[in-house]
């Protein structure tokens, strides 16, 4: 460009003004009428032909039985005039994904017929192996599909077709284009006939996946090392490896206008509870949303609180903790693209558990367990704590420790309280960005930014060393919450009764605390109380706060009101010559049931 | 509506109890019966309670003839709409004074005490505001809270009693009779409307799982407020000797003071007093919320959550009229500590109408 042309076009208010730049709407200009009536209409108009298609159908089966009037779908008997429909459904030209292939089965005289997948979700090998070389080069040698009719014609018969010529492992006739729509969307081939008004779908199911790895925010030291993945069958296998039950049940649900996501509704039955497993099933299929993307997702649209702070669900992304509250009487949802199962019901202490706890001999998975209450503890309430006693009661430490504690913030201008909450803010951001930065360097540059931004603020006189020491305490405590959005939800508790402590000492921080205790009293998780086994108080079966020998863990947790309370017999370790007899198991089990009687 | 606050067991419904009366421990109302029983004060304590045992027996039988009613039902349906409607105005409003009663204690207890600066209207509102969400999130939320915050209730009062053991005298409740057996039956007998608000079950009694647990609960509640209050009042005899004991307006609080665990913790009353706020928060919460939803059906109303805001807006403008925390304490010795009594006997003056009368029991089932 020559100068005085950018200078004329700089100079000129119309060159860059807002008719020349392209605008979606903001600047007044409405979507065209006739750019999306086309699109309704052309979507209306293969509707009816579908509806008056089906119409037909109907009409011809009417005197045919019950299974014709099942099999009457809105397909048309004109292969053309089907692949036509499909392609207008698909957005064919524009869309480029779905491939139509058409071929001649290899019948006498040859059969046309239409294969229909979509690139990238399906297995070429099996497309080329299990269904084109069949049809194309095998049928002729297969007389029951080419023998003559009554009227000296060829007989095509698709149920033939399906036994003998399509070894692929799932077939299924389909009737209707939505339900071959599905089946395309799916990674299914399904294939058209000349003359027929049923197609075929065969399973060719091939999605882009990543392979089983191991889990990356609950790992453990003994114990299994694999992880869900974004491929929710592979998931339901890695379950169902665990529980080799045939009580076992996956639901398949889906969730989304547009996403159509699966989601695994998995649950042992005979266990669970009925109620729970309508309930879960009832709030899914309620959602009427265009996508559904993610366990994450999926789990703001059916929990009983959406606004709290505290998640109504539990996520796990370990198929060992998967199976084993499933064999509790819990329920799991596997959601297609996310490499998470989402237990419901929960409670608060389940939160608060990890796989480790039980691979662990039990006096220290007990230990490690009320680390992290005491964790919890510290990071609910030492900052509140800090500010309470360092601004209202200065009585209750020792005058030396006081003086300390005063010689260390007298060259600090701030008050403690604007200390504190700075320090928790930084904190807070060194959190976000590390986990945001890229793995390699986001530990480093957490743990530098830490390091030189507590020294630095320290020298600057802006913070006084021991508040550095409490934030640091607390930080360290809140990464001891194994459950992610627990720990979300509890570091927010921190600065409200932060802000009780503030205002009002001690008072007001009992007064938060109350009022953090009595709403969580009031949350459920579908159908559960939060607080229990504590409140309400229910058996704990030694696996609540505490975590108690495998052995006497007899009872599973009443919580979710399993079908089946008992998930061993009272006296598990029978070889043990210390342990009580069989027949003084069974006296007892008498007096329990005289006692029930 | 009110039916849908949830449901209680009997052990919520016995911590219920407890906590609705234990609260009473951090004000003057030991000094009452140290003032009533001298050196024999446990002994009052243990009347008092054997009383609060007895006028609670009928209670058992009334909520069994009416299955899953409270106060507000049965009343109508025994005494009628007048008579049954004085009963539960009656209950309503001694509940609601005890309500604005403890809030105006429990502003004056912690100014007197840890926050001598902060402007009372302040802690009013804290504490307003504290029963209020309570009251709201319903009965079911209370009674989980206090189960879960039960252990910190608790220690708050043992905690004390324990550490201050190397203080006490024995010699300090002889003479073993005190002011006489008399004297002592009777003013044990008088302050058994201290465990009045026992009656907080006939009120919320619709929302018990089982009938029959509403009387266990009830004794349970009171059989252990009565054992902790008799030993409290034994040690305040033991440290401070009677006569000092009944003086002293706040003697949990001054027993508190002199506890000593050792340098690095030299006084902890600050921390006592929050571990008390607990109790004292879900007292309030429990008054205010069974004054509300007796006043909802007294009113006939379909939902409570209405008159919530109103009435704690009535809670606050009346805690205020009292003069100074002197005229607070004689409004709680002399007006509703006898009105307690009356209180106590509801269930056994609607028992016995409802046997008069013949209703409940089989005819309410049919």
């Amino acid at each position: 460009m020559k100068p005085w042309q950018w200078l004329t076009k700089l100079l000129d208010p119309a060159a860059g003004a807002a008719g020349k730049q392209f605008s979606l709407g903001d600047r007044g200009d409405q979507p065209a009428a006739e750019d999306v009536g086309p699109t309704l209409l052309a979507d209306a108009q293969a509707r009816a032909e579908g509806i008056l298609t089906h119409i037909d159908n109907l009409l011809e089966a009417g005197g045919k039985g019950k299974q014709a009037l099942d099999e009457a779908g809105d397909l048309a008997a004109n292969l053309d005039e089907n692949v036509e429909r499909l392609k207008k459904l698909f957005r064919m030209p524009e869309n480029k994904d779905l491939i139509i292939r058409d071929l001649q089965i290899a019948t006498q005289p040859p059969t046309r017929a239409v294969v229909c997948f979509m690139e990238g979700l399906t297995d070429k090998i099996v497309i080329n192996d299990h269904i084109l070389k069949p049809l194309m080069l095998l049928a002729h040698l297969d007389h029951h599909v080419d023998k003559e009719g009554e009227n000296g014609r060829t007989a095509f018969s698709i149920d033939t077709l399906i036994r003998r010529l399509l070894p692929g492992h799932q077939t299924a006739e389909k009737f209707d284009m939505a339900a071959i729509a599905e089946s395309l969307l799916a990674g299914d081939t399904v294939l058209f006939f000349e003359n027929e008004k049923t197609a075929v779908s065969v399973e060719t199911k091939s999605p882009p996946g990543r392979s089983v790895g191991e889990p990356t925010t609950e790992k453990v030291v003994q114990g299994a090392k694999d992880a869900f993945v974004e491929a929710w069958r592979v998931n339901v296998a890695l379950v169902r490896r665990r529980l080799k039950d045939p009580r076992v049940v996956t639901d398949i649900l889906k969730v989304g206008r547009v996403s159509n996501n699966y989601v695994g509704l998995m649950y042992i039955d005979g266990v669970a509870s009925p109620k729970l497993v309508a309930e879960v099933r009832r709030r899914i299929e309620a959602i009427d949303v265009d996508v559904v993307n993610g366990s994450g997702t999926l789990e703001q649209y059916i929990e009983d609180a959406p606004g709290s702070w505290l998640p109504g669900m539990m996520t796990t992304e370990r198929p060992d903790r998967t199976a084993a509250y499933l064999s509790e009487g819990n329920v799991a949802l596997l959601v297609d693209n996310a490499p998470y199962a989402l237990i419901a019901p929960v409670t608060f202490w389940t939160m608060i558990q990890t796989a480790e706890d039980y691979y662990l001999r039990w006096p220290f998975g007990a230990f490690i367990r009320y680390m992290r209450l005491f964790a919890l503890l510290v990071t609910v309430l030492v900052p509140a704590l800090y500010i309470a006693v360092v601004n209202y009661h200065h009585e209750m430490i020792p005058t030396e420790l006081m003086l300390f504690i005063a010689s260390t913030r007298e060259h600090v201008p701030l008050p403690a309280l604007v200390e504190l909450i700075m320090m928790d803010l930084s904190f807070e951001l060194i959190r976000e960005a590390g986990t945001r930065i890229p793995s390699v360097i986001g530990s480093t540059v957490g743990l530098v930014a830490s390091l030189v931004l507590g020294q630095a603020a320290v020298e600057a006189k802006l913070i006084s060393p021991l508040m550095v020491l409490i934030v640091a305490v607390t930080g360290l405590a809140s990464f001891a919450i194994p459950n992610y959005v627990t720990g979300f939800g509890v570091r927010a508790w921190r600065f409200l009764i932060l802000a009780g402590a503030a205002v009002l000492g001690f008072y007001g921080l009992a007064a938060a605390l109350f009022i953090l205790v009595i709403y969580l009293a009031g949350l459920r998780s579908f159908g559960a109380p939060f607080l229990a086994p504590l409140a309400p108080m229910h058996s704990m079966s030694a696996d609540a706060l505490a975590r108690g020998p495998l052995y006497q863990m007899e009872m599973r947790p009443r919580y979710a009101r399993p079908l089946d309370q008992r998930r061993q017999t009272e006296i598990v370790r029978k070889w043990d010559p210390l342990a009580p007899s069989s027949d003084d198991q069974a006296k007892g089990d008498g007096q329990d049931e005289g006692g029930r009687s | 509506m009110i039916r849908e606050e949830g449901h209680i067991g009997l052990l919520e419904g016995a911590v219920l109890v407890y906590a609705i009366l234990s609260a009473k421990l951090f004000i003057s109302s030991p000094g009452f019966l140290i003032e009533a029983g001298g050196p024999a004060a446990w002994q009052a304590a243990l009347v008092m309670t054997a009383v609060g045992l007895l006028a609670l027996l009928p209670l058992g039988a009334l909520v069994r003839r009416f299955p899953g009613q409270g106060l507000f039902r049965i009343s109508e349906e025994v005494g009628g709409p007048f008579l049954g409607g004085l009963f539960t105005l009656y209950v309503t409003l001694w509940f609601f004074a005890n309500a604005v009663n403890g809030v105006r204690n429990f502003t004056e207890t912690y100014i007197g005490t840890v926050l001598p600066n902060t402007p009372p209207s302040v802690l009013t509102a804290t504490a307003v505001a504290c029963m209020v969400y309570a009251s709201y999130r319903g009965l079911e939320s209370i009674c989980r809270a206090t189960q879960v915050l039960l252990p910190v209730i608790l220690a708050g009062i043992l905690l004390v009693l324990v550490f201050s053991m190397p203080r006490l005298q024995i010699s300090r409740l002889y003479p073993f009779w005190g002011h006489g057996i008399m004297a002592t039956a009777a003013g044990g007998a008088y302050y058994a409307g201290m465990v009045g608000e026992a009656v907080i079950l006939l009120a919320l009694g619709y929302s018990f799982r089982e009938v029959k647990q509403v009387r266990r609960a009830g004794m349970i509640g009171v059989a252990l407020f009565g054992l902790l209050t008799a030993l409290t009042v034994a040690v305040l005899v033991m440290i401070f000797g009677a006569p000092d004991a009944a003086q002293q307006p706040f003697p949990l609080f001054n027993l508190s003071q002199l506890v000593y665990l050792g340098r690095f913790l030299q006084r902890t009353e600050a921390l006592m007093v929050m571990f008390w706020f607990f109790n004292v928060a879900v007292r309030l919460s429990l008054l205010f919320h069974a004054s509300v939803v007796s006043l909802t059906g007294l009113l006939k109303l379909p939902m409570y959550r209405p008159v919530i805001f109103p009435m704690a807006v009535l809670v606050i403008a009346t805690s205020l009229l009292p003069e100074d925390s002197l005229v607070v304490l004689r409004i709680m010795r002399d007006w509703l500590i006898p009105a307690g009594l009356g209180v106590l006997f509801v269930p056994a003056a609607l028992l016995a109408l409802a046997l008069v009368r013949g209703k409940g029991g089989q005819s309410h089932a049919t």
